[in-house]
C-alpha cells in the first residue's frame, strides 16, 4: 500500500493540473483581500477591510470545500479507465484493495494539503493586507474546517466510489454532484410533508454543513444538535463515509479492468 | 526436467451467455516461448487478461508458478511482465515518468533499471518525451519496457509488434530471442503476424472461437508443415511399393484424396517422374509444395472461416 501511495504522490507531483488547482483557488481567494484592501485605499471610511470580515466570508462560503472534493478526488484518479493505465498495476499482482484505498488516501492527502495551502495564504494574505481584528474569526473559521472535515472526506470518497464504479468521467461527476447537492435538496423538499424525509435530509452533508449558524457577532456558531454538534458531526460524517467506501470497494472488487 | 510456469485447467469465461472461452487448458514451460495463434476475437486477449488477473474466470483453474489462489496468484504475479491489448501510460508524463512511477509502485530499488529498460528497447533517446506524443511503435517499446523493468520470469505478450515498422519488428524479435536465450525468460506471445511467429516460437497453442484447437511443439510442426513433392498418379499402391522397393523411401504420406506426399527428393523430382514412367503408372501432376504456418492455421480453423 505505502509503494501505492509513493507512486501515485509521485504522478501528481508531476501533473501541472496539481498546482493549477491549488493556485488558482488560491488566487481567488486572495482576490477577495486583494479587493477589500483596494476600497479601502479608495475609502478611508469602508468598515469590511478586516480580516474579521474576511475570515467571515470564507466560512460563509465553506460548502464550496464539499464541490472543490469533487475535482480534488477526480484529478488524482487521473481517468484510469479513459487512460487504461490500471491494468499495469493489475498485471502486476496489486490487487483491487490496494488501489482503492490507496487512491482515497492519496485524495485525502492530496486535499489536505490544498486546504491548508489555500487557506494559510488567504490567513496571511488578511493579516498582510486588511486591518487586524484579532484572533476569534481565526479560530472560528479553524473549528468551521474541522468540523466539517469529515464532510469533506464524504465529497472525497462518494467521488473515489463513483470514479471506480463508472468508466466516464463525467458519469462520475454528475452522480457526485447528485448525491452531494441534488439529494439533499430533494430531501429538504420531500421533509417539508414527510419528517423521515427532514431526518434524512439532516444528516446530508451538504446540509449538515448549510445548516450551521454562526454568530457573526461573537465568532461562534451552533448547529442543530446544539452541544452534541461536533459530535455528530464526526459520527455521522464517518458513518457515511465508510457506507460509500465499502459500497465501492465491494463493486470494485469484482470489476473487469481493460 | 523443466519446471511449468503456468497451467490452466477448463478455464472458461463467459460474458452475458456468450462463452468467450471454453475449456482451455494449457502448460507453459520455464524457458518456451508459447505463440498464441488465433483471429480476432478468438480469445486470445480474454486468456491473456485472465492470466494477468484483469478479468476473472468463470469457471476452470489458473495457476501461475504453482499457485492458484487468489491472493497467492496476486504475489506470483509479480514475478511477470505483460503487455495486454495496447500499451498504455499516463499521457501526460513522460516516458521515463512513466517507468519511475511503476518502479516506485513495484519496489524496484534503484533509478538505473529504467534507463537500462529504456536502452534495452531502444527508447534512451526519448526518455523526457510525453507518452502523448508517442508514435504506435514507440508505445509498444514503452510496454515493453516496463514488462521488463521488474526483471520478469515470464513475459506476456499481446500482439506486441503491433505498429511497429520493419526495423522495429526485427530489433524486438531479436531482444525477445535474447532475453529467452541469455535471461532464460519465459514468453507467451499472442500475434496475428505469424511468420513472425514461427521465428521466435518453440511450441504452439492455436485457439479459435474461445477453444484451443490444438497446441504443437515447433519441431512437430515443421515436420507437419515441411516441404514435399506432391504427386498425383493413376496406381497409388503401386507408386508407393516402388518407392519403397526402388528407392528405399519410407518417408511419404498418402492423402485421403490418394494424393502422394514424398518428403524426400524434393530436388530431384525427375527421379520419381522416371520410375513412375518406367513402370507404366500414368503420372498426372507432380509438385513441389509445402504449408507455412498461416496456411496451416487456416487449415486448422476451416478455411471457409477465413475466406
Amino acid at each position: 500500500m505505502s509503494k501505492y501511495i509513493k507512486s501515485e504522490l509521485f504522478r501528481i507531483m508531476r501533473v501541472k493540473s496539481t498546482y493549477l488547482f491549488v493556485i488558482i483557488s488560491t488566487l481567488l481567494l486572495v482576490s477577495s483581500n486583494l479587493v477589500l484592501a483596494s476600497v479601502k485605499l479608495s475609502d478611508s471610511k469602508f468598515p469590511y477591510a478586516t480580516t474579521d470580515f474576511s475570515f467571515s466570508n470564507v466560512v460563509s462560503g465553506i460548502i464550496f470545500v464539499l464541490f472543490l472534493c469533487i475535482m480534488v478526488s477526480n484529478m488524482v484518479f487521473s481517468n484510469e479507465y479513459g487512460n487504461h493505465t490500471m491494468k499495469n498495476s493489475i498485471s502486476f499482482g496489486l490487487t483491487r484493495s490496494t488501489i482503492y484505498f490507496g487512491k482515497l488516501i492519496v485524495q485525502f492527502i492530496y486535499a489536505i494539503v490544498a486546504l491548508a495551502v489555500i487557506i494559510g495564504v488567504h490567513v496571511i494574505s488578511a493579516y498582510v493586507l486588511l486591518k487586524n481584528s484579532g484572533t476569534d474569526s481565526l479560530l472560528m473559521l479553524m473549528k468551521t474546517c474541522l468540523f466539517c472535515l469529515p464532510l469533506f472526506v464524504f465529497g472525497l470518497a462518494i467521488t473515489n466510489c463513483f470514479s471506480f464504479l463508472f468508466e466516464s468521467t463525467g458519469a462520475t461527476i454528475a452522480s457526485s454532484f447528485g448525491i452531494l447537492l441534488a439529494l439533499p435538496l430533494i430531501s429538504n423538499l420531500l421533509g417539508m410533508k414527510f419528517e423521515i424525509f427532514q431526518k434524512f435530509a439532516e444528516i446530508m452533508p451538504y446540509n449538515m454543513i448549510n445548516s450551521i449558524k454562526y454568530d457573526f457577532k461573537n465568532f461562534t456558531f451552533d448547529t442543530i444538535w446544539g452541544v452534541d454538534g461536533f459530535r455528530n458531526y464526526w459520527s455521522i460524517g464517518m458513518i457515511e463515509v465508510a457506507l460509500f467506501v465499502v459500497i465501492g470497494y465491494i463493486a470494485f472488487r469484482k470489476r473487469e479492468i481493460k | 526436467m523443466r519446471d511449468v510456469i503456468l497451467t490452466t485447467k477448463n478455464l472458461k469465461k463467459i460474458y452475458k451467455n456468450t462463452t468467450v472461452l471454453d475449456d482451455i487448458n494449457m502448460e507453459i514451460k520455464q524457458g518456451e516461448i508459447y505463440g498464441l495463434v488465433g483471429k480476432n476475437g478468438a480469445g486470445k486477449t480474454t486468456l491473456l487478461r485472465l492470466i494477468t488477473g484483469q478479468a476473472f474466470p468463470t469457471e476452470g483453474e489458473l495457476s501461475l508458478f504453482q499457485e492458484t489462489s487468489q491472493s497467492k496468484l496476486s504475489k506470483e504475479r509479480k514475478r511477470i511482465g505483460a503487455i495486454i491489448e495496447v500499451p498504455s501510460f499516463y499521457p501526460k508524463l513522460s516516458a521515463q515518468q512513466n517507468l519511475e512511477y511503476y518502479r516506485i509502485q513495484r519496489g524496484i530499488p534503484g533509478k538505473q533499471c529504467i534507463q537500462e529498460a529504456l536502452e534495452e528497447v531502444g527508447l534512451s533517446d526519448v526518455g523526457n518525451k510525453k507518452f502523448q506524443s508517442f508514435s504506435l511503435g514507440m508505445k509498444q517499446r514503452l510496454g515493453l519496457a516496463l514488462a521488463l523493468m521488474n526483471k520478469p520470469e515470464i513475459l506476456f505478450l499481446d500482439e506486441p509488434i503491433n505498429g511497429l515498422d520493419p526495423f522495429g519488428i526485427v530489433e524486438i524479435r531479436n531482444l525477445l530471442l535474447k532475453l529467452n536465450h541469455e535471461k532464460n525468460i519465459t514468453i507467451l506471445i499472442s500475434s496475428h503476424i505469424l511468420t513472425e511467429l514461427s521465428n521466435l516460437v518453440t511450441y504452439y497453442g492455436f485457439i479459435n472461437n474461445g477453444k484451443m484447437i490444438k497446441q504443437i511443439s515447433s519441431e512437430d510442426l515443421a515436420t507437419e508443415c515441411k516441404k514435399f513433392l506432391e504427386v498425383k498418379v493413376d496406381k497409388v499402391e503401386a507408386m508407393t511399393a516402388l518407392l519403397e522397393t526402388k528407392l528405399g523411401c519410407t518417408s511419404y504420406l498418402v492423402t485421403p484424396e490418394y494424393t502422394i506426399q514424398i518428403f524426400d527428393y524434393l530436388d530431384e523430382p525427375a527421379i520419381i517422374s522416371k520410375l513412375a514412367v518406367d513402370h507404366d503408372i500414368a503420372l498426372n501432376e507432380i509438385t513441389v509444395k509445402d504449408i507455412n504456418l498461416e496456411n496451416y492455421f487456416i487449415q486448422l480453423v476451416g478455411g471457409k472461416e477465413n475466406e
